[in-house]
């Protein structure tokens, strides 16, 4: 894990943590309280209940111990011991019979005597009903003088069924108070789930999040790299609409302009270069041209002789060397107008009245094909630029445009068209023919400077137009295919207010100021 | 990591009852493997002074037969015996339930309650027929004290889905369901809960 991510991922665990823990320690107390309340309730209950038990229990063993005495008491009766002693059946008889009714023995439900045979010499029942449902009974066995006293006690059943309801709910109270204790364990267990189940998810979406974030400032800090060292041509992918994606914009604009800068530069440093071995060569061939035309006057001037194969060749001869001198010096011309070239001197031009202008003054070469037009363009566009060197720079292109369907045999139907339009911030002056067009290893040589495919040609043309253009911080392309024609675009920057002007003014300057000074490479 | 503690905060939630190991004697009697054995240790002071309470003291027990190495159990029987102590007639009563229905006998002393509450005699497992020879088998068995009344779990569910004690179609708390969930195979079922497992045997 990266720091960022750490970060990121300890921020949302605390965003989500936070609130969990406060409400695990709430509910604990909750839970701890509610707890403590409801065990003071059991303890209040559990206590009586088993008190209660108690006194059940005691009851019994006391009911129990009242039949006991009763039988006892029953056996030692001096009428009962008189009777069975003298075997006075009769007498028993009476006897038992009266002691059952008596009510002086609560309970006793039936007596039985029986005499030293172990048979049944007198019984009698009360004459009461005594239901199992309703009634327990205990049979109480005495000794009496020989014989045995049988006396059946009965007790309401009632208090043993409140009894056991009594064990049931002690032993349910008991259970809600096991399980009350086991619930809270469990609580404690779900929100450790939760906790745990919030703490992978806080993480997961953390590392996702800064996942992403870091992987968009690697591929930026990787593209910051290759430009520092050197390479200019380092685009990065832009995705998605956040900060990350303008500033990923931002950086590719900023490397284009960098590249187009350095384009530029290069470009007029080579050019600069070039001028300078044009001026000489210029210089070099001048200055013999003269002598040697002078010369070559004078030995065709002083020839008197009467020879004509000689008088033949010696006017041949002049003729070449006339030609030839001619021929150079146009070239030393060429060579010394494009190691010359003026300065730029920009001031805001209305786009459609530079074109009307250059349809005035150049009207030979706009005569020399079919048609050579011109779309006005709406509203009026200001662009900064030298007057005079822009139109040099549209009549080269017309020109070439000429020369190549003349080349090619096809001026008659030639057609070229200038356009310009606005685009934002920038001037977009275009040169479109229907000429012959050119293959892609010409194209990319064109603007290259002594690159010609013509047998008078120069091939500083181009390389004129694009130094002009390029030291007017504009930039200049070219569309080809052969046999459908070719489309010259050059983009300039547009001028509205005066202080654009200014500003596209000191541009250009620092731009003329710049070019020479870099080392040429 | 981080999960690793939480586990360990959690695991010891449920106390974990231990297997006991005990020799049980098993018996071919009339074509049907019985099993013999008791376990009376288990029975501790405080279940043994509860006895004369006049509450009654219930015993479930499951016994499992496995041959070894099988993952299911081949056959499982039950008993459920109940005791209670009749303190009008001062002696025990214990009624015994199983398969084969239901009995109650008398028992003075303690004692003899106690063996029947943690012992088995000659309790039927299954056909001898059905047992492969020179296998090995063995028994465990799961005993219960007093396991919680299913009233009183359906009550505590029925709270935790309705916290508010809330009247039937009432919203039901979802975090009470969830809770519910954890009360099924979390929560301590009975006083006392033994695992009893048996030594290996075999057919010969
Ligand atoms: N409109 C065009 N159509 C076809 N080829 C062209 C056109 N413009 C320029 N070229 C090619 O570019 C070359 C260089 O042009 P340029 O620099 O003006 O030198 P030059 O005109 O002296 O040849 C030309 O020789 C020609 O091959
Ligand atoms: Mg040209």
């Amino acid at each position: 894990m990266s720091r960022f991510e750490i970060k990121i991922v300890a921020t949302l665990l605390g965003i989500a943590v936070i609130p969990l823990v406060a409400s695990v320690i709430l509910v604990g107390q909750v839970i701890r309280v509610s707890n403590s309340v409801a065990a003071g309730q059991t303890q209040r209950l559990s206590v009586p209940l088993s008190h209660a038990a108690d006194a059940y229990r005691a009851l019994f063993v006391a009911r129990r111990r009242v039949f006991l005495v009763s039988a006892k008491l029953l056996a030692r009766d001096a009428a009962l011991l008189s009777a069975l002693g003298s075997s006075d059946r009769e007498g028993l008889s009476r006897r038992v019979a009266e002691l059952v009714r008596s009510r002086g023995f609560a309970g006793l439900g039936r007596l039985a005597i029986r005499g030293p045979d172990g048979k049944v010499w007198a019984s009698a029942q009360n004459g009461k009903q005594y239901p199992a449902a309703r009634f327990r009974d205990l049979e109480v066995n005495e000794p009496l003088g020989g014989g045995h006293l049988d006396a059946t006690f009965y007790t309401p059943r009632a208090p043993f069924l409140n009894f056991r309801a009594l064990g049931r709910a002690q032993r349910a109270a008991n259970e809600i108070t096991t399980l009350r204790d086991e619930l809270s364990s469990i609580y404690r267990w779900v929100f450790l789930i939760m906790f745990g189940a919030v703490l992978l998810v806080a993480t997961g979406v953390g590392i996702f999040v800064a996942r992403r974030t870091t992987r968009q400032v690697a591929v930026l800090s990787g593209a910051v790299q290759e430009v520092a060292e050197g390479d200019l041509r380092t685009q990065v992918e832009v995705k998605g609409r956040d900060e990350l994606a303008d500033l990923a914009r931002a950086f590719n604009e900023m490397v284009g302009q960098l590249r187009e800068n350095r384009e530029r530069i290069g470009y007029l440093e080579k050019i600069g270069a070039w001028q300078e071995i044009a001026r000489r060569l210029a210089h070099e061939i001048k200055n013999p041209l003269t002598p040697i035309q002078l010369a070559m006057q004078q030995v065709h001037r002083k020839y008197e002789g009467d020879d004509p194969r000689f008088r033949k060749m010696l006017d041949d001869a002049h003729a070449i060397i006339t030609e030839e001198v001619e021929g150079l010096r146009r070239l030393v011309q060429a060579f010394s107008s494009f190691a010359r070239l003026p300065n730029v001197q920009p001031e805001p031009v209305d786009i459609n009245a530079l074109l009307e202008d250059f349809f005035k003054s150049h009207v030979e070469v706009t005569q020399r094909c079919k048609e050579v037009r011109w779309r006005e363009v709406e509203p009026v566009v200001q662009v900064m630029v030298d007057r005079m060197l822009m139109k040099h720079v549209i009549y080269n292109l017309v020109e070439n445009a000429v020369q190549a369907a003349e080349d090619a045999g096809t001026s008659e139907a030639l057609e070229v068209e200038i356009s310009a339009k606005r685009d934002g911030q920038r001037v977009t002056l275009q040169v479109r023919d229907n000429g012959p067009g050119m293959p892609d290893d010409v194209r990319k040589r064109i603007f290259n400077p002594y690159y010609t495919t013509k047998e008078r040609g120069t091939g500083l043309g181009l390389a004129i137009v694009k130094k002009i253009v390029l030291e007017h911080g504009g930039s200049i392309g070219v569309d080809s295919v052969v046999g459908e024609g070719s489309t010259f675009t050059i983009r300039l920057l547009a001028v509205d207010t005066e202080l654009e002007a200014a500003t596209v003014r000191t541009t250009i300057s620092r731009l003329l100021r710049d070019a020479p000074k870099a080392e040429p490479r | 990591m981080i999960c690793g503690l939480l586990l360990a905060a959690v695991t010891p939630a449920r106390a974990q009852t231990s297997v006991v190991a005990k020799r049980f004697s098993f018996e071919d009697r009339g074509g049907v493997l019985t099993i013999s054995g008791g376990f009376r240790e288990l029975f501790d002071k405080h279940l043994q002074k509860r006895l004369r309470s006049g509450f009654a003291t219930t015993v479930v027990m499951r016994v499992y037969l496995y041959q070894q190495g099988g993952g299911k159990p081949i056959v499982v029987r039950a008993r459920t015996l109940r005791a209670v102590y009749d303190l009008w007639e001062q002696r025990f009563v214990v009624r015994f339930e199983d398969r084969r229905g239901r009995r109650h006998r008398k028992f003075l002393r303690d004692g003899a309650v106690i063996d029947r509450l943690t012992s088995l005699w000659r309790f039927p497992l299954m056909r001898m027929a059905k047992i492969a020879r020179a296998r090995n088998y063995f028994v465990a068995a799961i005993v219960e004290v007093n396991p919680m009344s299913r009233e009183v779990l359906a009550e505590v569910r029925r709270w935790l889905r309705r916290p508010s004690g809330g009247h039937e179609g009432g919203s039901e708390s979802f975090f009470g369901s969830f809770v519910s969930i954890f009360v099924n195979n979390k929560v301590r079922r009975s006083e006392r809960t033994w695992k009893i497992r048996s030594q290996l045997f075999y057919k010969p």
